[in-house]
């Protein structure tokens, strides 16, 4: 009888007992999941809800660029130096130029001050880059950087004013960085950013990251310094990059006066392989006219941990010389994926001059897939080029699709 | 000790209105506090959970059987680096189905997910009460967190002029 007294009185509780009743901290989290101006109007909800705002440990802000700095302003007035989690700004059209000069200090301010862990900062503003002037970014405590059509103006970008910070998410960001430094990066990520730092490549320095996606890169390749813990990595180098040449007709532009940029060899060893040769898994794709991985590949490094490989149609060139190349270079390749979307505009032929693969560096390759629209027969010839190599044709499985699969 | 079957540690939950449920550890351990209990070896041959009674606790485990990675910890790195968009996307509309209950049973849940600590389900249960109330008149709100009014007029009018800036 007592348990069913108890759970009466238990549920009639529960009828009465509201969500305002819930313990401080669990209101500052439902918070958190509102504007920076509608959390501060739940003070107005009774005499409980009036602090409630500023132990919030998010700040969320999306306002014109004029109101985002009264905002921070007034934020930092009401909430004091009470630690941020996440900050997450957006900023929408521009209307001043003057106040557009001042948001990255606020911004930087307010990681300092607040101690943020997360920032995120995306520029809606039309037709110009939210402008990241110096280095004034030094915290301890931040540990994701997110930036979505930023300029970073600085000559050098060196996160070793951040030793906590571990990933960086860039999307249409503007990079004029002769050099990017971080020790403790583990994740990169960079979409459609523009490398442009003025007479040479940015030099990225990352020797700690673990994971690198860089896709539809704008002007020039980045430059990889040696990152001995990387994982995986994913580059797809679009029509936008800089990086191609049109001599390219064989494997290797040997043309010394070629203005494209392809024979400056003497200048770098490599710019993107030797970096990423220590991943397990690696997806490369590339136009076929961009002269990046071919280049690399002159001087081939060792991909001693690799066991997963995508390329696509860019491998194809001078007789598939390349993929020879990486072939005898992965002692450890279990899975090789190719796509081959698009008919090669060079003739592949397999009774052609081919690049002899030893054999017992073939031992452990379980699976060769070979993505294309239809098994036509340029796919066939690619496939008897892959025999000769010393592939075995029970190994290698034809996937006729459309689309190139989204791996990652 | 709990109960063990070929390969697949499986772990005892009680509610405090004595129902008993058999789960997976790994489904267990989406909570971070029944975590803390496996791994500070407190998990002897039930846990019990307090103040979760038979029918929320039974939602809570069916939201961490479907959130619970479907890849090993020793799978390829890709796969616990990235999240496929596909399953992240099959993942969101399960959710909201999930969410789709009365103010009561909601409310059950932010209390459950916060004692048992699991950040997804204390995320999607915040998230949708915001969803809610955002577009109600300050009284409906109110109304809806349970929450009197007990500000004199001159007292919400001082609040009001201090906090002015958020309320332009």
């Amino acid at each position: 009888m007592g348990d069913i007294n108890k759970r009466k009185k238990l549920a009639q509780e529960s009828c009465n007992f509201g969500i305002s009743d819930l313990p401080d901290d669990m209101l500052e989290h439902i918070v958190s999941f509102l504007s920076l101006n509608e959390a501060v109007r739940t003070c107005v909800l009774s005499k409980n809800w009036s602090y409630i705002w500023k132990f919030v440990p998010t700040l969320h802000i999306s306002d014109t660029v004029d109101k985002c700095n009264s905002l921070i302003d007034n934020f930092l007035r009401g909430h004091g130096n009470t630690a941020i989690i996440v900050c997450d700004i957006e900023l929408t059209n521009l209307e001043k130029v003057e106040m557009h000069d001042m948001i990255d200090t606020w911004i930087f301010h307010i990681v300092n001050l607040c101690h943020v862990q997360e920032l995120k900062v995306i520029s809606c503003i039309v037709d110009d880059f939210l402008k990241f002037r110096d280095q004034a970014l030094i915290s301890k405590h931040l540990r994701r950087l997110e930036l979505d059509k930023v300029r970073l103006q600085a000559s050098i970008v060196d996160f070793s004013t951040c030793p906590a910070l571990e990933e960086i998410d860039l999307m249409f960001c503007w990079i004029e960085a002769n050099y990017i430094i971080s020790k403790s990066l583990k994740r990169l990520i960079a979409v459609e950013c523009e490398f442009d730092s003025v007479g040479a490549r940015t030099h990225i320095s990352v020797p700690n990251l673990i994971f690198l996606k860089l896709t539809d890169i704008w002007h020039y390749t980045p430059l990889f310094e040696a990152m001995p813990s990387l994982e995986v990595g994913y580059v797809s180098l679009g029509e936008d990059c800089l990086d191609y040449c049109n001599n390219n007709k064989s494997w290797g532009c040997d043309n010394v006066d070629c203005g494209f940029g392809c024979t400056d060899g003497y200048k770098y060893d490599s710019i993107l392989l030797e970096g990423l040769s220590n991943a397990s898994y690696l997806e490369l794709l590339s136009e076929p006219s961009m002269f990046i991985f071919d280049r690399d590949l002159r001087r081939c490094p060792t991909f001693r941990n690799l066991r997963t490989l995508i390329l696509n149609e860019w491998f194809l060139v001078a007789n598939l010389h390349g993929l020879a190349r990486v072939l005898h270079n992965s002692p450890i390749l279990e899975e090789l994926n190719l796509l081959l979307l698009e008919e090669p505009k060079e003739v592949v032929e397999s009774n052609g001059d081919h690049y002899q693969v030893e054999h017992p560096l073939l031992e452990t390759l379980k699976e060769v897939k070979v993505n294309c629209e239809r098994q036509y027969m340029w796919v066939q010839e690619i496939i008897n080029i892959l025999i000769t190599f010393g592939i075995s044709p029970e190994i290698i499985i034809v996937k006729e699709s459309q689309m190139h699969p989204d791996v990652i | 000790m709990a109960t063990r079957e070929a390969g697949k540690k499986m772990i005892m939950l009680k509610s405090p209105d004595g129902m008993e449920f058999e789960v997976e550890e790994a489904v267990a351990m989406e909570s971070q506090t029944i975590r803390k209990m496996i791994e500070d070896d407190c998990a002897d041959t039930a846990i019990l959970i307090p103040n979760i009674n038979s029918k929320i606790l039974s939602r809570v485990i069916e939201y961490c059987n479907k959130h619970v990675p479907t890849t090993g910890a020793t799978g390829a790195a890709a796969s616990d680096t990235v999240a496929p968009a596909a399953l992240a996307e099959d993942l969101k509309i399960w959710d909201a189905e999930f969410i789709k209950v009365n103010r009561a049973t909601r409310f059950n849940l932010i209390q459950a997910a916060s004692y048992l600590n699991i950040k997804g389900l204390l995320d999607l249960t915040s998230q949708t009460t915001i969803d809610t109330i955002s577009d109600n008149s300050l009284e409906e709100i109110r109304s809806f967190l349970s929450t009197k009014n007990d500000y004199l007029p001159e007292e919400e009018q001082t609040i009001r002029r201090e906090n002015q800036w958020a309320f332009q």
